[in-house]
């Protein structure tokens, strides 16, 4: 074949593509804009992921599908790795420049975890794309406090903020942490953490804010949560003499272990006691931990923000219309979910004028996330809160937890215990 | 605690631990010795014992702690019930997955291996799901130095210590006496030193293969019993790395060498417990492997093997 | 023709690929570049696995360095020295290939001592042990009482990974938004590394890979040196996959250690072994398939049933995921190709080795002509010093134990130049034992050997055949899955010059070297007497073709002392009597010297000059044939055990 023969064929080829791409039929006045999410939807994650998903779908379809003439529609992606069922860098990049590379994506809601979101905030940043997550709390994705060096500025390739959270970041939950183990009358504390980004995370702000409360901190160990034996890391808190174990970590990651082996070597209240972060948080935990265990250490976990059955106003209805529409309790962060596409959907809404008026795809972005950066007053599901210039939220209410008997085949459940500031 | 509490604490802990590495080094250790086969599959074998033998106490309707004449029979017909599905695995994974690859190259069966190794946790998980599970209280833990003596001591020593040591030793013994004293022992040991001429005094050797994957297994299966009576919780992943410090164990004591995978075990448990108080929990895995690495490099016939002359 | 044209619409597929992609709006670019890299990937561990036969079950360590050598260059940490001094990616690729390198030997190094499964089991170890190391150096504290030398030092950004990373900068092309450019710069080192890949194949150090990988004492004894050819196969696949992890690095733009964990490094082993170990495009095809199956086919086919589950009302079916099943699918993979097809979907498919088929074939072996030797053998071989006075080979009081065995007892033997000496005993008297001694495989515990007046005492068996010491082994060694030309090919190893440098970009004086060795094969091969066999695989040759395969072999090494250890055993007496005259036309017209191991009382009385004869490990006699025919203790150790002097003589 010659190249004039390739050629020809060619044009051939993408003419005929192009013509039949562009058929698409137009039913919404203004136009199509898409919503991408991007969690893991795979393995352990299923129920989060599912849950997060359906919050989206409830914001989107209070408005019926339609903002200021703008059909939206929303793109599930899973970005955890096939090969190992967690969310993987590789995956939420592929998302990310997925979303930006499709010329009627508008935002971008995600990550689940935070990890994740260092992945995908820069190359939203670079196409001027807002992402709202519903549960990333890793403090360096948007300021100082908590922070490794050089965040959250690194994120920021473009110099503007892009990311925003309308959930408490660690730095929040971590002091909160280390005050509520204070006021539990914690004498010595013995950190632990999964050596992951969220666990090691917490754990190091909550080691900060109690040393700065007066509340010694024997260690802040890293374990090798692949173990299935912990007893030695277990033993040497018994030696330290420490009264109070907070660990930072998730429940894929071995928390389990540690609150069962706590029981075995004799570290069990009045003695010692467990408080660990939001990541505990799901009764998966108490059923591999066992309630025994997690009763005789006295389990107390924080939580960012209110427990559902004690919000009010916008929060306590959402509660209810999540409960109805999909007929089951909403995951830890489903209302999360909901809060930011509504957050998203806001936004869109008051840049309606300057989508329309954009000449590309980066100003109508660049429309959306001037409108989220500036959102105001906004009457969430934790009450009324603001963005501030960082895109946190500035309320940092808190609750705690801790496990008590219950009827069921668990045999425990987690309760809430208190608000915490 | 004392500086000496701690230590002999942490000892107690190695020991367990060293002690459940010991039970799947010696199924490593057997298998290599007779078809020179590295079987990645063994610590999965292991993994499959914890959650097989939490199905025998299911059958059985044990929910909670055994007391009494319970331990005394339902206990060694879980051992035994166990013991038995593991072999029978591990023989049925020789049979389909590596009986047919005897003739090839070295590296097939271990290629093999890896293969199975995936199938079975693939299995494991999605039987067990992603998380660790829970595994019921069935032996009864009192607090010896306590309630027996009434020591009170910073030292914990519990029933379950005794049970790993007292399920362990006699379960090593007998492997010791089946081997040098049995003529099944003996036809083993025979084909480990030389399968053809093994063949040719009239020893099956495909039999004696086979017994050899079947005690193993059975090894496998009560050390996944103990570990699940003793930590109490079980997940899918725990058959990788517990396999490859049972190999560790088993290459530091001679590979091949039976009493040196015992030892090299209980090296490894010590070890690696005392490695997570004196160095770091997160070091442990790296200075195990480091270990290994030398042991393989410097002295491959291990710590207590004598050099052996190669076959030519 | 047709090749041509095929390879024309395969380079322009690919070109035009990514703008079709775009325009057809299915945004698959970014993966199909994703898949690539692991090809790449999978490519640089053929090296390691396919060619040098080495099991590496933690090359995903290699991947990791290159990705934080871009990391940490390209995007210094705070805190590290190289903060604000950003190195373009350009020069970092570079780095990063030889940083990987560089830890290929590291690594490679120790590992030359262990056999197969160790080392295996090494690199396994040390594929653990680099993301526990890289996790754990981004924080770390050294306390010595209270005296804080370092205090949370951040050398690899611990669990947070090196992120983001900056992208390379080139005048007007988007790296920074689009991943068209991504896709042109990974296939093009692709395709830079597959040409690289296919030169080195069809090199002198390609050539010695396999070898290795076949039979490395044979290989040794070839005068191929095992370690710095496993070392350089090392190195080389590693710098491959510190490329791939470098360009990795930068288009993701952050790397964390759990991305490097075992799961990668059987996924690459998978696509090698799957495709076919050692054949490119059969890497190349098992790392698509593998990559499809990932990505495609297990979501679709989840698709797929669970749409039959809804059609007939299953609802086992409906909720059912083969994305979970993923680890069962791969390792039912690894085994199934191990099981049935282990040689690959692309490898070479082996006939089975003909058997009993020497008396059917034709009076396959010629007489050696002396007209057919090689004039370049000529040329080499007239070694000078004195014809028959002169001795080549020195043996001193030689003594090997083996534990409480006395293999050899301080045994002395002389070789002449130019003679043909035999060494006679009953099986066990340490005849080849003694073979093994002077060609460095094992260490005596005493003694001396001297070969053309220098000392060879410590010299690895390579070293020894460069010094012009040949041998063939009792059991046949040759390279069975190499050609019989590659064979010989082999055996011209340690007379040729070629680099590795030299190998991949070909210049003129190693083309001309490369045809000049592959005309004296074909020579040499002409001369034993197998003339047109070039192409065929070695292990299919009949037995005699393999024994006079092996002597071509050695022969190719130019030596001036060739060992051969019973070179007519299992002959019928037709080739028994070619290769006794083979035997002795090398002697009389190229003035080769000749130890023979030999049970054959004919062959030997025939062609020997002098004889010892070994028993127990102790020389007991020393002669020529007639004298040794005659010796009384000879006579004894024959009668002892009662055979063949008798029968013969």
């Amino acid at each position: 074949m010659r190249p004039s023969r390739i050629a020809a064929v060619t044009v051939a080829l993408l003419s005929f593509v192009i013509g039949f791409s562009s058929a698409d039929a137009q039913q919404c006045p203004k136009g199509k804009l898409r919503v991408y999410t991007s969690w893991p939807m795979q393995g352990a994650m299923i129920p989060e992921g599912t849950g997060m998903k359906n919050g989206v779908d409830l914001a989107v379809s209070e408005v019926g599908g339609v903002v200021a003439g703008y059909c939206l529609e929303v793109v599930n992606l899973d970005d955890a790795s096939p090969q190992t069922g967690k969310w993987d860098g590789a995956v939420e990049a592929e998302n990310a420049n997925k979303a930006v590379g499709d010329p009627l994506a508008i935002v971008y809601i995600g990550t689940y975890n935070s990890g994740a979101a260092k992945v995908s905030i820069p190359i939203n940043n670079r196409a001027h794309m807002a992402q709202i997550t519903p549960a990333n709390t890793y403090p360096g994705l948007t300021k100082k406090r908590g922070a490794a060096p050089g965040e959250p500025e690194i994120y920021r390739p473009g110099g503007f903020v892009n990311y925003f959270r309308p959930v408490p970041a660690d730095d929040i939950q971590g002091a909160v942490g280390a005050k509520w183990a204070k006021r539990l009358g914690a004498k010595k504390v013995y950190i632990l953490n999964d050596q992951e980004l969220y666990g090691k995370g917490i754990a190091d702000v909550f080691e900060v804010m109690a040393k700065k409360l007066g509340l010694p901190v024997v260690a802040n160990e890293g374990i090798d949560w692949k173990q299935p034996d912990q007893k030695p890391v277990l033993t040497k808190i018994r030696a330290s003499g420490a009264d109070m174990v907070y660990m930072g970590g998730v429940i894929e990651t071995g928390a389990q272990v540690v609150i069962r082996q706590m029981k075995e070597v004799g570290l069990v209240a009045p003695r010692v006691r467990f408080v660990g972060p939001d990541g505990l948080l799901e009764e998966e935990l108490l059923k591999g931990a066992t309630c025994d265990a997690a009763l005789a250490t006295e389990m107390r976990v924080t939580f960012a923000g209110l427990p559902f059955e004690k919000m009010r106003g916008v929060g306590a209805k959402t509660y209810e219309t999540y409960k109805s529409k999909f007929g089951k309790e909403p995951t830890a962060y489903a209302l999360y979910a909901v809060e930011a596409g509504r957050v998203a959907i806001d936004g869109i809404r008051r840049a309606a004028s300057a989508i329309e008026k954009a000449k590309d795809v980066t100003e109508k972005r660049e429309a959306v996330r001037k409108a989220i950066a500036s959102t105001k007053n906004f009457d969430g599901i934790n009450g009324k809160w603001n963005f501030d210039e960082n895109g946190d939220v500035d309320y940092d209410t808190m609750s705690g937890f801790k496990v008590v008997k219950a009827d069921g085949p668990i045999g425990c459940k987690f309760q809430f215990e208190t608000i915490l500031e | 605690m004392l500086w000496w509490e701690v230590l002999v604490q942490q000892t107690i802990n190695g020991l367990t631990r060293g002690a459940v590495f010991a039970l799947i080094a010696l199924g490593y250790t057997m298998v290599y010795g007779i078809i020179e086969l590295i079987n990645f599959a063994h610590g999965d074998v292991f993994m499959l014992g914890l959650f097989i033998s939490l199905s025998w106490f299911a059958l059985l309707g044990v929910t909670k702690t055994l007391v009494g004449w319970q331990l005394v029979t339902i206990l060694p017909l879980v051992f035994a019930l166990t013991m038995l599905t593991t072999a029978a695995l591990n023989v049925a994974i020789d049979r389909m997955a590596y009986r047919p690859l005897r003739r090839s190259t070295r590296l097939a069966p271990l290629i093999t291996a890896i293969g199975v190794s995936f199938m079975l946790e693939n299995v494991a998980l999605l039987w067990k799901g992603p998380a660790p599970i829970a595994y019921p209280d069935v032996f009864p833990s009192v607090d010896i130095l306590r309630e027996w003596f009434g020591v009170d001591s910073a030292i914990f020593i519990t029933t379950k210590d005794l049970l790993v040591v007292g399920a362990t030793i006699p379960l090593m013994v007998g492997l010791n006496y089946f081997v040098t004293r049995t003529r099944w022992g003996k036809a083993m040991r025979a084909t480990a030193q030389d399968r053809e001429t093994a063949q040719a005094m009239g020893i099956d050797v495909e039999r004696t293969i086979l017994l050899t994957f079947f005690v193993g297994g059975a090894l496998a299966g009560a050390a996944g019993l103990i570990q699940g009576m003793y930590y109490n919780i079980g997940m899918w992943w725990m058959g990788y790395q517990a396999g490859l410090r049972a190999f560790t164990a088993a290459v530091l004591g001679g590979i091949g060498n039976m009493p040196g995978a015992a030892l090299g075990g209980l090296f490894i448990g010590f070890l690696s417990a005392w490695s997570d108080q004196y160095i770091s929990a997160r070091w442990t895995n790296a200075l195990v492997f480091a270990i290994l690495i030398l042991v393989l490099v410097f002295r491959p016939q291990g710590l207590m093997g004598e050099r052996s002359a190669d076959k030519v | 023709m047709r090749r041509g044209l095929g390879w024309t619409a395969l380079v322009a597929a690919l070109l035009v690929y990514p703008f079709a992609d775009r325009v057809l709006g299915f945004q698959t670019v970014h993966a199909v570049s994703d898949g690539m890299i692991y090809v790449l990937l999978a490519l640089g561990l053929n090296i390691v696995v396919g060619y040098a036969g080495l099991l590496d079950l933690g090359y995903a360590a290699f991947f990791a360095i290159g990705a934080y050598a871009m990391g940490l260059l390209n995007s210094p940490l705070v805190g590290s020295p190289f903060y604000g001094h950003a190195w373009s990616f350009w020069l970092c690729i570079w780095i990063a290939a030889a940083v990987s390198a560089l830890l290929g030997v590291a690594i490679g190094a120790p590992t030359l001592r262990v056999r197969g499964d160790y080392l295996a089991i090494i690199t396994l170890g040390f594929g653990e042990i680099i993301p526990v190391a890289i996790r754990n150096l981004g924080d770390i504290t050294i306390e010595l009482g209270s005296w804080r030398p370092v205090e949370r030092l951040n050398l690899t950004g611990g669990e947070n990974g090196v992120n983001p990373i900056g992208r390379p900068h080139f005048p007007g092309v988007p790296f920074e938004t689009d991943p068209v450019p991504w896709y042109f710069l990974i296939l093009v080192i692709g395709a830079a590394s597959l040409w690289a890949m296919n030169r080195l194949r069809d090199s002198r150090l390609g050539r010695a890979w396999m070898a290795i990988r076949e039979d490395e004492t044979a290989a040794d004894c070839t005068g191929v040196n095992p370690v710095s050819t496993k070392l350089l196969a090392f190195a080389l696949g590693a710098s491959f996959s510190g490329f791939a992890g470098s360009v990795y690095a930068a288009k993701l733009q952050a790397i964390t250690p759990g991305a490097f964990e075992f799961q990668v490094s059987i996924m690459l082993l998978c696509m090698v072994v799957l495709g076919g170990a050692g054949s490119l495009k059969g890497v190349i095809l098992g790392g698509m398939l593998i990559t499809l199956f990932d990505r495609v086919a297990l979501a679709q086919t989840t698709f797929f049933v669970r749409w039959v589950g809804r059609t007939i009302g299953a609802p086992a079916l409906v909720a059912a995921d083969l994305t979970l099943w993923r680890w069962f699918f791969f390792g039912l993979g690894l085994a199934l190709v191990m099981l049935l097809r282990p040689e690959g979907l692309a490898g070479r498919r082996m006939r089975p080795i003909p058997i009993g088929d020497d008396a059917d074939a034709p009076a396959s072996a010629p007489a050696p002509r002396v007209e057919a030797i090689p004039g370049w053998l000529r040329d080499r071989m007239r070694g000078g010093g004195n014809f028959g006075t002169e001795p080549i080979l020195e043996i001193h009081g030689l003594t090997k134990r083996f534990g409480g065995i006395v293999a050899l007892n301080e045994v002395d033997l002389i070789v002449p130049r130019g003679a043909i000496v035999g060494l006679i005993g009953p099986n066990g008297a340490g005849k080849t034992t003694l073979f093994n001694v002077v060609t460095g495989l094992i260490r005596p515990e005493g003694g001396r050997i001297t070969f053309e007046g220098a000392r060879l005492g410590g010299l690895r068996p390579n070293a020894i055949v460069a010094r012009g010491i040949a041998r063939t082994f009792q059991s046949i060694r040759l390279f069975p899955q190499m050609t019989v030309l590659e064979n010989v090919l082999v055996g011209e190893h340690c007379r040729l010059a070629a680099s590795v440098a030299g190998a991949v970009l070909r210049p003129r004086a190693v083309v001309s070297e490369e045809a000049r060795a592959r005309e004296r094969g074909r020579e040499l091969l002409a001369f034993v007497g197998l003339g047109g066999k070039e192409d065929d695989v070695a292990r299919n040759l009949p037995y005699g073709d393999q024994r006079r395969l092996e002597i071509a072999r050695a022969l190719a090494t130019e030596p001036r002392l060739i060992l051969l250890d019973e070179p007519t055993a299992g002959m019928n007496p037709r080739e028994t009597a070619t290769l006794t005259a083979l035997i002795g036309t090398l002697r009389r017209e190229l003035a080769l010297s000749v130890l023979l191991i030999e049970h054959d009382m004919e062959v030997v009385m025939g062609v020997s000059d002098r004889i010892t004869v070994l028993d127990y490990g102790t020389r007991i006699a020393e002669g020529t044939p007639a004298e040794i025919q005659r010796h009384p203790r000879v006579i004894e150790a024959y009668l002892g055990t009662g055979y063949e002097l008798e029968r013969h003589a």
